[in-house]
């Protein structure tokens, strides 16, 4: 390891690494708890994977990732977003499963809407789907504590999957525990094929489990991650939300609370090398030779690379570095942003429901086979969408009379087994228009200019690790205790100081800043975990 | 056979001269190698052991070579022991732990000076250390079978090493040059301390093999093969990994697993190594102790009880030809554990009475 040449003062408590939206969280609680908080990025923008960029002169979109949250409303209070420009374009947004007829199942939290669109398909399941979405709200409430703070009690620094399963045993007993039992294990298909008849609305709500991860509809334990999903959903938060102005709105928001809060940020400063004191954190070294000193180091970037590729390989005992080293974080979803010179239309869908999530998945099957495509290194050739059209209600990211539409495609893997993505993105890009042809006929005479995103280039231009939404996949072997590796759930590490704040831990990835809160929570509290 | 049945066995260095010598041909395997059960006869290994001087074949074991500027330090945070103050030429005995402190594996440290070590057991566990590797500015290298160990074992060991012109002065462990061959050949004290093991070059060994075995033949030297090693083993009380514990990677069930203390060592827990934070944490009370018993009849391996309640397990046990009784190890409850008192054991036809002659880690009470 080369020398430091220069010493910055000593006047730094916490280095934060990362300045996405959990470390912008992180750093900004810091700094309000009177901690003197220096932020560094390696880009030259913060915001990591939440930006907004420009396709087409005049036509502004979420560049990466394109809805938030669900954040909860006391963090946005607590970070003063609003006073800082935050506002939202549209809030508790709700899903729609397209239909190629028409026929859409509107997932809007309206029982009774619901039914009514889902009884054109199957009455029976109109009929059920009060009792499901009631069995899966109760679910989702035993799960909101698990995933809104870091692992305890039971769970706590659980050694294996097998713990996991042990401490289930050892929770209390509720009624539901029939259910959640056989939830851990079991595939998001073979659930909703108990639940429902409807092959539009089971892969509407598969692709939802399994969006953003390296899963299929039938991997084990994707059941569980729809309830994961919902549990992130509480009472307090204000759903799933836009940014007035996008992505980058948050993330501009986000960077003014934490200079108000008095976070020192530097742009464009790599870290190279954690630092250490004996066996102790001691700061961190950025490419260039300087060295930023402080005792506590909290880290945003993904946990393989703080942990294995920085310095700290030799602190670690030998079973986490296992453990690390075989978390998967290899990223299979694309991103298409489309400018468009007027409103799609799309077949049954009212404009005014062009504000709401639209999915394109119209069975299992069809997501099943989009994911073994991917499996065997290809993009999938019918592939399963997420389509949002912001302009419908931030006007602003167009020209009057014009839309961009954000795509999040499943699947396209990291590396392809044939070719490259430098040719392969145009082929990409024509299949994602082939089938919103199939459900908006007008939409590709519309389009002016596209942005195609593959995961590689989602890890270099947004600094996310293997271009994967999650920091990591979401599956039973990654998830709660063992997220991201046993002994690391509760954002401390071996090496006393040094701390995980980004998406790859606990709970999960997305647009919530939850794990930047409990990391902050975390170092605020002292936790430290000896190798 | 095919060649893949073959190879499932692999011959040692020394398989030349233990196959001339072993007119049973009763083979058996260890770690992965074929090596002598019995030579000749159990009975005649046992008496050379005993009385005389006997050579065996230990090279059936992994062997693990790690070099480079961290090696020392490498070493020092993956086993118990601090390798940085083992002088080269030193060896040590030593085990590893996993992060929760529970023992995967136990073993010989060989310092060859700059920078290379050698660490051997009989544990398959090379992986871990691979991984474990990372951060660390060495190189580790698998050279199972590329060394041939020769144990050399009874009251006349010592002479016989001085016949052959190796020198067992100071401690009896560490390196010597025989002058009569350029070979580097590591020189220990065995575990029970009552003899020891040469360690050399693979191609070195039947070289020193045959040294020893002519330099011997005024002694009454023989050949001892696993069956005879292993009746010495369990009388000298010395646990032996995969038999009488179970490395943690391998345990199938949680009460098996073993800490340090367990098996007679114990670690400075202000050092750093792997699995010492956890053992500091939360140092795992042992309810089970290693004890040796005796018995006049044959005992097997199975369950130990006191008044019909089982009060532990024996894992090794052996039938000494030479003093007409059984030897046997085994975990028994702390509370069971009473110095001349006897328990049920499984014998060859039945129930066995087997007494409990001591508890052979004493520290450990």
């Amino acid at each position: 390891m080369p020398s430091p040449t220069r010493v910055a003062a000593a006047d730094v408590d916490v280095v934060v690494i990362g300045a996405g939206v959990n470390g912008l969280v992180c750093a900004t609680l810091l700094a309000q708890a009177k901690r003197r908080v220096v932020l560094v990025e390696a880009l030259d923008r913060a915001g990591g994977l939440c930006a907004t960029s420009e396709i087409a002169r005049g036509h502004r979109v979420s560049t990466f990732a394109h809805l938030a949250g669900p954040i909860d409303t006391a963090l946005v209070k607590a970070l003063k977003l609003q006073r800082y420009g935050l506002q939202f374009s549209a809030k508790q947004i709700a899903t729609i499963a397209l239909s190629p007829d028409g026929r859409h199942i509107v997932l809007d939290g309206d029982l009774r809407h619901t039914a009514q669109t889902l009884g054109f398909h199957s009455p029976a399941d109109a009929k059920r789907w009060p009792l499901f979405d009631g069995r899966m709200r109760k679910l989702a409430q035993q799960f909101e504590r698990w995933v809104q703070t870091p692992p305890g009690g039971p769970f706590e620094h659980a050694g294996s999957r097998g713990n996991l399963f042990a401490a289930r045993t050892q929770s209390k007993p509720s009624p539901v525990d029939a259910e959640f039992a056989s939830l851990l294990d079991g595939s998001i298909a073979d659930f909703l094929d108990q639940e429902f008849e409807t092959p539009l609305l089971k892969g509407a709500l598969a692709f939802d489990a399994i969006l953003g991860n390296a899963l299929g509809p039938r991997s084990q334990g994707t059941a569980l991650l729809s309830v994961l999903k919902n549990a992130l959903d509480t009472d307090t938060t204000e759903g799933i939300v836009h940014p007035q102005g996008g992505m980058g709105a948050l993330v501009a928001a986000l960077s003014k609370a934490a200079e108000a809060a008095g976070v020192r940020t530097r742009l464009k400063s790599r870290v190279t090398h954690l630092l250490f004191d004996a066996h102790r954190i001691a700061g961190v070294e950025l490419a260039g030779g300087e060295a930023i000193y402080a005792p506590i180091v909290v880290s945003s970037l993904d946990p393989k690379t703080t942990l294995l590729a920085l310095g700290a390989e030799r602190q670690l005992p030998f079973g986490l570095k296992r453990g690390l080293k075989g978390f998967r974080a290899q990223g299979c979803v694309a991103k298409v942003n489309l400018a468009l010179n007027g409103p799609p239309s799309f077949k049954g869908l009212d404009k005014r429901a062009l504000r709401d999530r639209l999915i394109i998945c119209p069975n299992i099957d069809h997501l099943e086979r989009a994911f073994a495509a991917c499996e065997q290194g290809l993009p999938s050739p019918d592939p399963a969408l997420e389509v949002t059209v912001p302009s419908t209600h931030d006007a602003a990211l167009a020209l009057p009379g014009q839309h961009v539409l954000s795509v999040h495609v499943l699947y396209a893997p990291y590396s392809l087994a044939v070719g490259t993505w430098d040719t392969a993105k145009d082929e990409l890009l024509a299949r994602v228009v082939a089938t919103l042809r199939q459900y908006a006929p007008d939409l590709p005479d519309l389009v002016l200019a596209a942005d195609v995103f593959t995961p590689p280039d989602i890890e270099r231009v947004a600094g996310a690790a293997g271009g994967h939404w999650h920091g990591g996949d979401l599956s039973l072997d990654q998830i709660g205790p063992l997220r991201p590796a046993a002994g690391l759930s509760r954002h401390d590490t071996p090496v006393p100081g040094l701390y995980l704040c980004g998406a790859g831990t606990h709970p999960c990835g997305g647009v919530t800043g939850i794990n930047g809160g409990n990391a902050a929570e975390a170092v605020l509290a002292g936790a430290t975990v000896a190798p | 056979m095919t060649d893949v049945a073959a190879r499932s066995y692999l011959p040692t260095p020394l398989h030349a001269r233990t196959a001339e010598l072993c007119a049973t041909n009763a083979w058996t395997e260890e770690c992965g190698f074929t090596v002598p059960a019995v030579y000749g006869s159990l009975r005649e290994e046992q008496d050379a052991l005993g009385a005389r001087v006997a050579l065996s074949d230990l090279s059936a074991r992994q062997c693990w070579a790690i070099e480079g500027p961290d090696a020392a330090a490498f070493l020092s945070f993956a086993t118990i022991g601090d390798v940085t103050r083992l002088e080269p030429g030193q060896t040590a005995r030593t085990l590893w732990c996993d992060d929760a402190g529970f023992v995967r594996g136990d073993g010989l440290i060989a310092h060859f000076g700059k920078m290379q070590f050698e660490l051997s057991s009989a544990v398959r566990d090379f992986a871990w250390l691979l991984d474990g590797a990372q951060g660390f500015d060495v190189k580790i290298t698998n050279a199972t079978g590329a060394r041939a160990v020769i144990g050399v074992r009874g009251p006349l060991a010592p002479n016989l090493l001085a016949a052959a012109g190796l020198s067992t002065e100071a401690t009896g462990t560490g390196l010597t040059h025989p002058s009569w061959r350029p070979a580097q050949v590591a020189l220990m004290r065995d575990a029970a301390g009552e003899g020891f093991e040469l360690s050399m070059q693979a191609d070195d060994g039947v070289v020193v093999w045959d040294r020893l075995w002519r330099s011997g033949a005024a002694l009454g030297v023989a050949a001892a093969g696993v069956q005879a090693l292993e009746a010495l083993r369990i009388e000298n009380g010395a646990p032996r990994a995969g038999v009488d514990w179970q490395p943690a990677h391998l345990a199938r069930d949680p009460s098996v697993l073993r800490v340090p203390t367990d098996l007679g060592f114990t670690p400075d827990l202000t050092r750093r190594f792997n699995g010492a934070e956890a053992l500091r944490r939360a140092r795992p009370a042992s309810r089970q102790i290693l004890v040796q018993f005796s018995a006049d009849e044959p005992l097997a391996p199975g369950p130990l009880s006191m008044r019909s309640a089982t009060v532990g397990r024996l894992t090794s046990q052996a039938w000494s030809e030479t003093r007409a009784s059984a030897n046997a190890l085994g975990w028994l409850d702390i509370d069971a554990v009473k110095i001349g008192t006897k328990v049920s054991a499984p014998g060859l036809a039945g129930p066995v009475r087997a007494e409990i002659i001591r508890q052979v880690f004493a520290e450990t009470a």
